[in-house]
């Protein structure tokens, strides 16, 4: 199978066939590290709110794994 | 029409001539349709994408933590390609693929054509949520359509428009503003001001309508 490569830490993923531009692409373990601050700024927002619905909760376990991952 | 409306075709059915860009100037490459986070409060928008961290891209059980917003490249509108019926896909590709899901530049969609002078490209857009989605939505569900675009030369001038009250094969194409104004995912049978998506108790639900609004 065909590899791109991240352009951020340049390891290569297999993909199925070869379809469009790749000079971008960056790869989900980078993507992850970037999204870490956001992550942790809406766990505070919903940590900050007492009134949270079940949902909030679970979106809130979601993001300790994701943060702790 | 005028805006608020429904864009025609919009979703996962067989069309393709729901949004539209055109471009002044002659493009360098292909452009590549991209969703990122909003971290401002609709209409206003972030410059650029950053950050995919928002549920509408991380997902939820339901949806095996795929993201939720797909899109499909028609190529130029004078000879758009269809994507067939339920064309949204059920697990993203990495990197660029038609469809797609989107996130970031990790998943994205290239459009299929590389528009010349005064040429255009096509797209869909489509939103499946799950049942155990994070309610409210008000900020999980911000996201940005980020067309990427590189040239040669001057910088082109881009129009926006969507299919506005026309059809596949006579789309009415009318102009939107990034900024100004947004697109909503919405319940079947939308009527103007009052938009909303209602999650289903159990399983998906698909956006049936799309609208653009002020």
């Amino acid at each position: 199978m065909p590899t791109i490569n991240c352009t951020r830490c340049g390891s290569g993923v297999e993909v199925e066939e070869l379809s469009g531009d790749y000079s971008t692409f960056v790869c989900k373990a980078c993507q992850e590290e970037i999204n870490q601050p956001a992550y942790k700024a809406e766990m505070a927002d919903l940590l900050a709110n007492d009134d949270r619905t079940e949902s909030e909760d679970r979106r809130i376990l979601y993001l300790k794994a994701k943060i702790s991952e | 029409m005028s805006i608020p409306s429904k864009a025609v075709g919009a979703g996962d059915v067989d069309s393709t001539m729901v949004f539209k860009v055109a471009f002044s100037t002659a493009l360098s490459t292909a452009p590549k349709v991209e969703a990122w986070d909003n971290s401002a409060t609709f209409p206003a928008r972030d410059a650029a994408g950053a950050t995919t961290a928002k549920e509408i891209f991380t997902g939820t059980t339901e949806n095996s933590d795929y993201p939720e917003l797909a899109a499909w490249s028609g190529g130029i509108s004078s000879a758009p390609n269809k994507p067939g019926a339920s064309w949204h896909p059920a697990s993203p590709s990495a990197g660029s693929a038609n469809p797609n899901l989107l996130l970031g530049t990790t998943n994205y969609v290239t459009c299929t054509n590389t528009p010349g002078a005064g040429e255009d490209t096509v797209f869909n857009l489509s939103l499946i949520v799950g049942y155990d989605a994070t309610v409210p939505s008000t900020a999980s569900m911000a996201a940005l359509i980020q067309v990427r675009y590189t040239y040669t030369g001057s910088a082109p001038s881009l129009t926006f428009t969507y299919n506005d009250g026309g059809t596949e094969t006579t789309p009415v194409w009318t102009e939107f503003t990034p900024g100004t104004h947004g697109v909503r995912f919405c319940n079947a049978g939308t009527v103007e001001g009052t938009y909303k998506l209602t999650l289903p108790s159990s399983g998906e639900v698909t956006a049936s309508e799309l609208w653009v609004t002020v």
